[in-house]
């Protein structure tokens, strides 16, 4: 019983440990720390109407509760949260300053709720505004890749000439070319909505796509290209034969957008009605249209529904479209789950482990990684067991799988 | 009540500062940090956070759940730890007093919650932190940490601390201040009493019953 209970443990951990690594709340500690704010004062229980009359004591007990809350001074400081802060490639940045990117390389700014702006070659911008649930940045020319946290309450803008790219939590390039006054924005995960000049009461801008619009021309709304990273060369010219032109005034077209419902199913955890949806639209398609977050979504709903295949695709899918992200290395993790798990197939699983390792060596789910490769080699009979072993050991310690590693590598504990 | 280390800078400190400082941060033993927190020196509580703060927060999740709980427990122990950097004994432990201050600090939570939920008229305030993304976790964990939550408090650590965080009964020992014997028989308990439970949960059945991570139908 206790090798079932160590399975199941061992599931909880992994599904644990995707959360927490999304959660974000290691960054934001140490930033408390870091500033020595003490420990945030958490709401008072209030008293639940309608049940005084249990029993005299506790009617005496919450008159007394209620007394001292009443009684109480009021707290008189308001809490007001402090602005973001962020580093400019290494200094502390300014808000206002101007920003400009050398030729032959990008500038990264990094804010303190984890969001990251990269400036790419030859960019140039401004944070102009910093406020506690985001910022303001103001493109002047070139491109601006961002990956804004998804954080409650977060809101970030980027000004480009008359155009606003308003943002809540998401990946996505924008870029600006002041000389034919058009704005590009290509959507890799979430969604934007784009306002300004022509595009009236705005336009939303969703994973897999990218909107072309400037003051003069009508909008484009096209796939992205992969790989979807925009420049200034690239702003002119969208794929033919993918770009829909509307007319003016605007009513951008959407070609192949991807399935809306199947994101909005499963951002409501509607897993089973996803999979469905997924199958009825041609589960290839969705697979060819989803963002990258929402494939790995649809994957885990596959997964629960012991659907291996589907989930294999969608995960492959990801590999496929999204080559080199984090997204990218997770579906790998997640590959090696399947096949170690699901179908008892240990080089594969091996092999995909070892993929995650190799793109994301200090990722979030490194150690989970190395501890299942080492499990799945030990299992297969593969020799490189011992040397996953030693670096197992190396590394964790006191990880879960320490005690096997210490078995194979024959160290004593 | 826990103080937070503040730390007033004066020509003094300046001179102590600071060892950690000058190191590179994987360089710096364990001893080390502990003499440049026990010094006051801010910058220390980020590399001891830094070493140890991932270790702590999976530490805290394996024991509370899906929790939105676990962000203020993080900060918690780690502002315990350095109020309290002058009682340890031993530098070169660090990892292991850290681990039991975590784990202290998940109990003392769980009992917390545990007695609100009996006083039946205090309702528990909605979290103002990070919503639990509990719509991230599986079936199983979700399951799991339902039938954790009828258990008691110190079975549930012991349940956790071996079977989801995966630490040998050695450590477990350590973590909860019991001899071996006394964690071995804790577990036992723990072991029985979440089955019995789980027996009842069909999303944990084919875990108890078949064992496998996915069994197939």
């Amino acid at each position: 019983m206790a090798g079932r209970l160590s399975e199941l443990g061992a599931e909880v951990r992994t599904s644990l440990e995707d959360a927490r690594a999304k959660s974000g709340a290691a960054e934001r500690v140490r930033k408390r720390l870091a500033s020595g704010d003490a420990p945030r004062e958490k709401a008072r229980p209030r008293i639940r109407r309608g049940v005084f009359v249990a029993t005299a004591w506790f009617a005496a007990a919450a008159a007394i509760v209620v007394g001292a809350y009443v009684s109480w001074p009021a707290r008189t400081a308001s809490v007001v949260a402090e602005p973001l802060t962020f580093v400019v490639a290494t200094e502390r940045g300014v808000v206002g300053a101007f920003l400009s990117a050398p030729a032959e390389r990008e500038i990264p700014v990094a804010f303190s709720d984890g969001t990251r702006v990269r400036l790419a070659p030859s960019a140039r911008a401004r944070i102009a505004e910093v406020s506690p649930h985001g910022a303001r940045v103001l493109l002047e020319s070139g491109v601006v890749h961002a990956e804004v946290a998804h954080l409650p309450g977060a809101r970030w803008a980027i000004d480009a000439g008359p155009f606003e790219v308003k943002v809540t939590g998401t990946k996505f390039d924008v870029g600006w070319e002041p000389s034919e006054a058009a704005i590009v924005v290509t959507l890799q995960e979430g969604s934007v909505l784009v306002t300004g000049c022509t595009l009236g009461e705005g336009r939303r801008v969703v994973a897999g796509e990218r909107l072309r619009v400037s003051c003069s021309d009508p909008a484009k709304v096209a796939r992205a290209p992969e790989p979807p990273v925009a420049t200034p060369e690239s702003l002119p010219d969208a794929p033919a034969s993918a770009v829909v032109v509307a007319s003016a005034p605007p009513a951008p077209v959407v070609v192949a957008p991807p399935p809306p419902d199947v994101a909005r199913l499963l951002s409501r955890g509607a897993n089973a009605e996803a999979l469905s949806l997924a199958e009825t639209n041609g589960f290839a398609s969705t697979c060819d249209t989803l963002g990258a977050a929402d494939l790995l979504a649809l994957a885990g709903a596959a997964r629960y529904a012991k659907n291996f295949d589907r989930a294999d695709e969608a995960l492959r899918a990801v590999r496929r479209r999204f080559p080199g992200t984090d997204a990218a290395a997770a579906a790998s993790f997640e590959l090696g789950r399947i096949a170690f798990d699901a179908r008892r197939d240990y080089a594969s699983a091996g092999d995909a482990f070892d993929t995650y390792l190799r793109e994301r060596p200090s990722g979030s789910l490194a150690r989970e990684a190395l501890g299942r490769a080492l499990e799945a080699r030990t299992k297969s009979g593969d020799p490189r067991a011992t040397t996953l072993a030693s670096r197992y050991l190396a590394a964790y310690p006191d990880g879960p799988h320490a005690a096997l590693a210490r078995r194979i590598s024959g160290a004593t504990p | 009540v826990l103080t937070p280390v503040r730390h007033t800078r004066t020509d003094t400190d300046d001179r102590r500062r600071s060892v950690v400082r000058e190191l590179h941060p994987g360089r710096a033993s364990d001893a080390e940090i502990v003499i440049e927190l026990r010094a006051g020196v801010r910058s220390a509580a980020a590399l001891l956070f830094d070493r140890y703060g991932m270790h702590v927060e999976r530490l805290l999740w394996s024991l509370l759940g899906p929790s939105g709980d676990a962000e203020d427990l993080l900060h918690e122990v780690f502002l315990r730890a350095m109020a309290g950097i002058g009682e340890i004994e031993d530098p070169a432990r660090l990892k292991s007093w850290l681990t039991g201050i975590a784990v202290i600090t998940a109990r003392e939570h769980i009992r917390k919650r545990t007695r609100r939920s009996w006083l039946r008229f205090v309702e528990e305030p909605p979290e103002q932190v990070q919503p639990a993304p509990s719509e991230e976790v599986n079936e199983a964990t979700r399951r799991t940490f339902e039938v954790l939550g009828d258990m008691g408090g110190d079975e549930r650590v012991f349940f956790s601390l071996r079977f989801i965080e995966g630490m040998e009964m050695a450590e477990i020992a350590v973590a909860c201040d019991v001899s071996i014997s006394t964690a071995k028989r804790r577990l036992k308990d723990a072991e029985k009493h979440f089955v019995a439970r789980a027996r009842r949960i069909p999303a944990l059945v084919p875990w108890i019953e078949e064992g496998g991570r996915w069994p197939a139908d």
